[in-house]
């Protein structure tokens, strides 16, 4: 673990430990809001880049300013409608990037990967940065509620929403997922 | 078996699905990723230049990147303190802005080639001119209030040239 809790010193190189830990979970939030992975790479480094320059000991309680920068860039590059005609144009390297996988699984685990990744992409994207920051960055509410600016409460329900829309869309595939059976009488 | 444990397997429950979802790790980074953020460090500046093609070089040095920031930073501090000159007085425990800068993009607009011309030296020399877009953002970690700075620049590269 990286990460430090306020005070305590670190290894100022201690940056790609820290990276390593924290990048695959910033990419696939950055994802949820660009269309490529190009283009989330391109978010989480200049947002980690500023982060580390001005947290160089990898503050554990700074880490949701980290996710909120790569929201502002995110949002900001989305705004662009220039970069989305270039990406566009780019060429089949690019495109092909767009189909990269959203986990790192076993062959076991594949199809099961393949089920939450569509299943998360089918939510609204309120309910979709609530399950990405909750579950796969470690935030708590209060800290999601805090970086995007909604309360507690709403940041609450839209997890409990997103769950119950997962369910829905989870549960007729469950023998697909490699969760346990069902027991019949 | 009672309908409740019935129904409590026929149903996958809330933490069984928590569960199956913390259980798949997020994909890695490229290995490319790493090294351009290494780059970025060591270099001790984020600033990025987009070509336009995809490709992103980091082209300033700090202190340079950091004059526009500052004069975009005094711009916003003198911005904060004709709103406050212009509010009624608030208690004294209210505490102070403390917003953090969180990105600072540098995007090439155009970039046209003036052609070769002579200097005062009669050696040749290529004119590039380029317009870009100096975007700076900060951010309030309390509130996420956003605040963005664009500065439009027009630079002109003088590039050296070699008949040979």
């Amino acid at each position: 673990m990286c990460l430090t809790e306020p005070d305590q010193p670190t290894n100022a190189s201690d940056w790609k430990q820290c990276f390593r830990e924290l990048a695959p979970r910033l990419i696939m939030y950055a994802r949820g809001f660009v269309d490529s992975v190009a283009d989330a790479e391109d978010v989480v480094q200049s947002a980690f880049v500023r982060w580390w320059q001005r947290y160089p000991d990898g503050d554990r309680s700074q880490v949701p300013l980290l996710y909120a920068a790569v929201r502002s860039i995110s949002l900001d590059l989305r705004r662009k409608d220039m970069r989305r005609i270039l990406r566009e144009a780019k060429s089949d390297v690019a495109v092909e990037s767009e189909d990269a996988p959203f986990f790192d699984v076993s062959v076991e685990q594949k199809e099961t990967a393949r089920l939450v990744a569509e299943a998360v992409a089918s939510l609204p994207e309120e309910q979709r940065e609530v399950i990405t920051l909750h579950v796969w960055g470690g935030l708590t509410f209060a800290q999601i509620a805090q970086m995007t600016g909604a309360s507690i409460n709403t940041v609450a329900g839209r997890y409990r929403y997103a769950l119950n829309a997962l369910h829905r869309r989870l549960e007729p595939r469950r023998e697909d997922l490699g969760a346990p059976a069902p027991v019949t009488a | 078996m009672n309908f409740f444990t019935l129904w409590r397997n026929l149903i996958m429950n809330e933490n069984e699905l928590e569960s199956l979802l913390k259980g798949l790790r997020p994909h890695a980074a490229s290995p490319t990723l790493e090294h351009r953020v290494e780059r970025d460090l060591v270099l001790g500046a984020g600033l990025r230049v987009i070509d336009g093609g995809g490709t992103r070089e980091t082209s300033k040095p700090a202190a340079r990147w950091w004059q526009p920031v500052a004069w975009a930073g005094l711009g916003a501090a003198a911005a904060v303190f004709v709103m406050t000159l212009s509010q009624p007085a608030v208690s004294p425990n209210v505490q102070q802005i403390a917003s953090v800068p969180v990105n600072s993009i540098r995007e090439v607009i155009d970039a046209a080639d003036q052609g070769v011309s002579f200097n005062s030296n009669q050696l040749p020399e290529r004119h590039v001119k380029l317009v870009s877009m100096e975007r700076h953002q900060w951010i309030d970690p309390r509130d996420g209030a956003q605040m963005s700075v664009e500065i439009p620049r027009e630079d002109t590269l003088v590039l050296p040239v070699s008949f040979q």
